[in-house]
C-alpha cells in the first residue's frame, strides 16, 4: 500500500466514516509514516478550525412550536388525523381556510421574509416614535355606526372613524364614529351613543378591541412585535421601495372555535386576515395600515388608514368635551342585586328572559345594565312579553370572555324569534349581564 | 392500511423529533442568527407539510431546504441589515455571531461547493452518503470535495 492509498482513507477518518479495520490498518500507517502523520495532523486542525465550540442548541419549546405550526398547515385529512391523536390548543377556523391556503397567499403577494425582519420594522417603528406628543388620525372600518368599537362585518360599508390623542403631559384621546364616541381625559372614560345613553367606567381602552392598539401606534408595534416572537402560524412578508417598507402579517383568526364558529369574523382578531402596515424607508414611523379580512367568500378589506398626522396641534378642551343631555351610567359602581350571580349561563337566560314577560326591573336592571336607560327602553318595546320556548346549550366561540345561548322565543305578536344571546359575568360579582345579540 | 395522508403527518413528527436540532445548528451557524435559524427550519418543515409529492428523503430534503433558506437570507441582507436599528442585549452576549463569521471568513475562501460540503459535515453532521444526498451528486464527488476543501484550509491557516 502506498501514502495515496492512506490519504483517501484519511478523508474518512476525518470523517469518522471509517471501520474498525480500516481505522487500525491506517494508525499502523501512520506511526511508520512521519510525512502522513504531519499531514493527518494539519488536516485535522484544518477542519477543527471550522468547527464551531459553542453551545447552539435550538431555544426551549422549539419543538412544539415546530409542531405547532406544522399540524396547522398540513393538508386537511392529515390535520384531521393529528387532531384525533393531540387537541389542539387554538383552531385555525379548520375547514373554512387553512394556514396552508394563507402561506400560499402569502407568498404569492410578496417575499416571504422571516419573522425576524418583521420585528425589525415594528422595533425601528417604536423607536422612531417614542418622542409622539400627539396624533391625528382617520380609519375606515367596515361596522354599524352604533355598535360597538370593536365590532367588524366584512359584508358592512364603510364607517369612517376619526382619533384624536395627546400623548403629553398626560395620556387623552377622543374617538368618533357617526353612531358612537368615547372620551378618556386621563381619570375616566366616557362613551356615548345617539340614542342619549353614556357610560363612565375606568380608564381601561380594551372595550375598544382590535381599536385600542391604534390610539397609540406604538403599542400596536408593540403588539405585532409580540405577535411575531410567538410562532402562531402567522406569515411576514417585507417589501421595500425608495421611500417606504410595506409589511404585511398574515394570520389565522385567533380564539377556540371547537364549539361554534359563530364569533368567528366578528373582529379582526376573529378572522383570518392580512394586516399591512406602510413605514416610512427614512425614520420607520408608520404611515399607513390596512386590514384585510379573507373569508370562504374571498377577501374583504375592513379596515383602512386614510389619515396619520403627527404631533400636530391638539385643542384638549374640545378632545375630552362632553356632550349635553346624556344619562351617564356609571359602570364602576358595583351591582346592587346579584339575582344573577352563581348560576349557569343557560339558567341565567332563561331568568333574563322569562323577566321580560311581565318586564320584572329587578332582573333586568341588573341583566341590561350595559344598555343605560334608553337602551333598556328600546330593549323593551319590542321584548316585553315575550315568552321563551326553546333555551340550547350555551356555547363559547373566538376570544370573547362570555357564552353564547340560543334562543327561541315567542314574541308578542304571535311571531317566533330566533336569538344568540350573548351573556358574560367576567365582572366582580360574578353575575351574568347581557352584552349583545338581542 | 395506514392512508398517505396520516403517514406524512406521522413523517413530519418524526423528522422534527429527529431532525431539528441539527437543523437549527446547521441555519443558525450559516446566518450567525438564532431567530433567522428558528424562521428557516420552520419554514423548511412547512414546505414539507405542503409537500404535494412524497418526501422520500426527509432528512436529506430538510437539509436542502434549509440550506437553500439560509441562501436566500443571505441575498436578502442588505434589506435587514438597514432597518435594524440596535441589538437586543442578549443578541450582544451570543457567541454564535462572532462564532459564524469566524467560520465563515475561512470557509469563503474556498470554492462554494468545497464549503458547503465542509459545513454540511460540521454543522449539520451528515454522512457523506446523505451529503451526497442532499447535493444530489455521487458519493465520490462528495469525499473529492471535502479533501480539496479541507486541503485549500490548510494553506489558508498557513499564511
Amino acid at each position: 500500500m502506498n501514502c495515496r492509498y492512506y490519504q483517501e482513507l484519511l478523508t474518512d477518518l476525518l470523517a469518522g466514516e471509517l471501520t474498525p479495520a480500516q481505522q487500525q490498518q491506517l494508525e499502523r500507517h501512520l506511526a511508520e509514516c512521519p510525512a502522513c502523520a504531519a499531514e493527518c495532523r494539519s488536516a485535522r486542525e484544518a477542519l477543527d478550525a471550522v468547527t464551531p465550540h459553542i453551545d447552539t442548541a435550538p431555544p426551549a419549546g422549539f419543538e412544539s412550536r415546530l409542531l405547532e405550526a406544522v399540524r396547522r398547515a398540513a393538508p386537511a385529512p392529515e390535520r384531521l388525523a393529528s387532531q384525533r391523536r393531540r387537541r389542539r390548543l387554538i383552531r385555525s377556523a379548520a375547514g373554512i381556510f387553512s394556514a396552508a391556503a394563507l402561506l400560499a397567499i402569502a407568498l404569492m403577494t410578496g417575499l416571504n421574509i422571516p419573522v425576524r425582519a418583521a420585528r425589525s420594522c415594528f422595533r425601528q417603528a417604536i423607536v422612531s416614535m417614542s418622542g409622539l406628543k400627539s396624533l391625528d388620525m382617520e380609519l375606515q372600518v367596515r361596522t354599524r355606526a352604533g355598535d360597538n368599537f370593536g365590532y367588524i362585518d366584512p359584508e358592512l360599508d364603510f364607517v369612517p372613524h376619526t382619533l384624536r390623542v395627546v400623548f403629553t403631559p398626560g395620556l387623552m384621546w377622543r374617538i368618533e364614529k357617526p353612531g358612537r364616541t368615547a372620551v378618556y381625559d386621563g381619570m375616566q372614560i366616557h362613551q356615548w351613543m345617539n340614542s342619549g345613553d353614556g357610560t363612565v367606567q375606568d380608564g381601561n381602552p380594551g372595550f375598544l378591541e382590535d381599536l385600542t392598539s391604534f390610539i397609540d401606534p406604538r403599542i400596536l408595534m408593540l403588539r405585532e412585535q409580540e405577535l411575531a416572537t410567538s410562532t402562531d402560524g402567522a406569515v411576514y412578508t417585507v417589501t421595500r421601495n425608495a421611500q417606504t417598507i410595506r409589511l404585511t402579517v398574515t394570520a389565522p383568526a385567533q380564539g377556540d372555535y371547537e364549539q361554534s364558529d359563530y364569533a368567528l369574523n366578528s373582529s379582526i382578531t376573529e378572522s383570518n386576515n392580512r394586516r399591512e402596515y406602510t413605514f416610512d424607508a427614512d425614520n420607520g414611523q408608520l404611515l399607513g395600515a390596512r386590514v384585510t379580512v379573507i373569508t370562504d367568500r374571498g377577501e374583504r378589506p375592513v379596515l383602512e388608514m386614510t389619515k396619520i398626522v403627527y404631533d400636530a396641534p391638539v385643542d384638549t378642551a374640545a378632545l375630552t368635551a362632553l356632550p349635553e343631555g346624556i344619562a351617564w351610567n356609571d359602570l364602576r359602581r358595583p351591582l346592587s342585586g346579584t339575582r344573577l350571580a352563581g348560576i349557569g349561563a343557560r339558567e341565567a337566560a332563561e331568568l333574563i328572559l322569562r323577566a321580560m314577560n311581565g318586564w320584572d326591573t329587578e332582573v333586568l336592571n341588573e341583566a341590561l345594565r350595559f344598555f343605560g336607560p334608553n337602551g333598556c327602553e328600546l330593549v323593551r318595546g319590542i321584548y316585553e312579553g315575550v315568552t321563551p320556548s326553546e333555551i340550547g346549550e350555551p356555547v363559547r366561540s373566538g376570544e370573547y370572555p362570555g357564552q353564547f345561548v340560543p334562543c327561541k322565543l315567542l314574541m308578542r305578536d304571535g311571531s317566533v324569534r330566533e336569538i344568540m344571546l350573548a351573556l358574560r359575568n367576567d365582572n366582580a360579582e360574578g353575575c351574568w349581564v347581557v352584552d349583545g345579540g338581542i | 392500511m395506514e392512508t398517505p395522508a396520516t403517514s406524512r403527518m406521522d413523517q413530519l413528527e418524526e423528522a422534527i423529533a429527529a431532525y431539528q436540532e441539527p437543523l437549527f445548528r446547521f441555519a443558525a451557524l450559516r446566518t450567525g442568527s438564532r431567530a433567522d435559524a428558528e424562521d428557516i427550519v420552520q419554514d423548511a418543515f412547512l414546505k414539507f407539510a405542503l409537500a404535494r409529492a412524497p418526501v422520500v428523503q426527509p432528512k436529506a430534503y430538510l437539509f436542502r431546504c434549509v440550506a437553500n433558506g439560509c441562501c436566500d437570507l443571505r441575498r436578502r441582507h442588505v434589506c435587514r441589515e438597514e432597518i435594524r436599528p440596535q441589538m437586543a442585549a442578549s443578541e450582544a452576549e451570543d457567541p454564535l455571531p462572532a462564532e459564524a463569521k469566524r467560520i465563515d471568513s475561512l470557509l469563503g475562501s474556498l470554492p462554494p461547493e468545497q464549503a458547503d460540503v465542509i459545513r454540511l459535515h460540521t454543522f449539520g453532521s451528515l454522512r457523506f452518503t446523505e451529503i451526497a444526498e442532499v447535493l444530489d451528486c455521487p458519493v465520490t464527488t462528495v469525499k473529492s470535495r471535502f479533501r480539496y476543501g479541507i486541503d485549500k484550509l490548510k494553506n489558508v491557516l498557513k499564511h
